[in-house]
């Protein structure tokens, strides 16, 4: 069994066309004051038309180079619930795109904005299980293709991004210095779904939209979060005898300035946990985004990471973090 | 809780009462229910988010069926 493992943030990607949420507001509006500022985002980033959650994931895998990683992969995990196909998934044709080792795992997760912590859990136990000693893990969306800019119960918070890590139970020889190593020790996790609510957040085929369309009921996400926020955290607790006091730096999924609020308060932290202002929710990339700009930081910290949506679920976990 | 203090809650969560009226007397939208939940959760505790009906109302009297019907109001 392997206590920990070693984390390298390879590289975070945006879609290529910028959008400005005041300007999508008015032209699609009106709303009351204070929209803006309760859904916190600036600016969204659109995908190409040429630009796929595929394309996303290679350009993120490949942003620090991938020479002095590509032989060591043995293992690849694909998060997305916005594949161009059916099948197969993008974890094979990643596996091509990239040149990788014919032998090799792959293994594609239709997930969304937990699917950080989902995927990461499920990297670690693959290579717990001697299935892999390096896992490519990346996590990829195109969610603006799935709705009308009029839709402003989504659009304003939406943006299209791919992340990807390496993930492996040995230290890898030289990587550049773009990209910062840590060690990882998860001392508790804790995932939580309510099926039955599924129809709360989902993307449902439609004739006319390849991806599908996504509706949201905010209200029943939110009062999802709140219900079940505490009994996450206090599974971690159980499992970790780690005070949540104690955790140095939270990464909390940012759907919202106004759900992120809403988890500050239930952590009792006093820093500002929402840090996206800028480019919007990146559904399963909204975790790593966020690591991806903290890794020249210190190294010693714990962490704590809860995302919550698609599902309805909400996952967590508490890390301890070292540089060696 | 009685419904001049339920009145009170929602006009605190909704920015307090200007010229324009008491927010706890108009139509409500979805930025709005998020305020309301969190002050609901703040003053119910995590309960009151398992009430299925509060995941759609849109005004003070849906409201008010809702968290009587649950026990919540007098």
């Amino acid at each position: 069994m392997t206590d920990s493992v070693w984390v390298y943030p390879l590289g975070a990607v945006l879609g290529g066309q910028p959008a400005d949420v005041a300007e999508l507001l008015t032209e699609h509006g009106p709303v009351r004051d204070g929209f803006l500022e309760r859904t916190g985002f600036s600016t969204i980033y659109r995908s190409r038309d040429d630009q796929s959650s595929l394309s996303l994931a290679l350009d993120a895998a490949v942003m620090s180079g991938s020479d002095w990683w590509k032989e060591q992969v043995d293992g690849i995990v694909s998060v997305t619930s916005t594949s161009e196909l059916i099948a197969p998934g993008n974890a094979h044709l990643i596996q091509a795109a990239l040149g990788l080792d014919r032998e090799i795992f792959t293994l594609d997760v239709n997930d969304a904005c937990t699917g950080f912590v989902r995927a990461f859990m499920v990297a670690k136990t693959l290579i717990n299980g001697g299935l892999a000693t390096t896992v490519l893990l990346t996590l990829a969306d195109t969610y603006t293709k799935l709705f009308e800019s009029s839709e402003l119960k989504v659009s304003p918070l939406f943006s299209d991004g791919a992340s990807a890590l390496l993930i492996s139970s040995i230290q890898l020889p030289d990587p550049p210095k773009s990209v910062e190593a840590r060690r990882w020790e998860v001392l508790a996790h804790s995932f939580l779904s309510e099926g039955a609510r599924a129809g709360e957040l989902q993307i449902r085929r439609e004739s006319g939209r390849d991806l599908g369309h996504l509706g949201m009921n905010g209200g029943a996400v939110f009062n999802f979060v709140l219900r079940s926020i505490n009994a996450c955290t206090s599974r971690l607790m159980e499992q970790s005898g780690v005070d949540l006091a104690e955790v140095d730096r939270w990464y909390v999924h940012q759907g919202s300035r106004a759900v992120v609020s809403a988890v500050e308060k239930a952590l009792g932290v006093s820093d500002d946990l929402f840090r996206s202002a800028e480019y919007g929710n990146v559904v399963g990339s909204s975790l790593p985004f966020q690591l991806h700009a903290d890794q020249h930081e210190r190294s010693d910290y714990l962490l704590g990471f809860l995302a919550f949506g698609v599902g309805l679920t909400i996952g967590g976990m508490l890390v301890k973090q070292t540089s060696d | 809780m009685n419904d001049a203090s339920l009145k009170d809650l929602i006009d605190s969560a909704l920015g307090g009462v200007t010229t324009a009226g008491r927010p706890s007397e108009r139509t409500w939208d979805s930025l709005d229910q998020l305020e309301i939940l969190e002050h609901l959760n703040d003053e119910f505790g995590d309960g009151v988010n398992e009430v299925e009906a509060l995941n759609n109302f849109e005004n003070l009297a849906e409201l008010s069926t809702v968290l009587r019907a649950e026990g919540y109001l007098d």
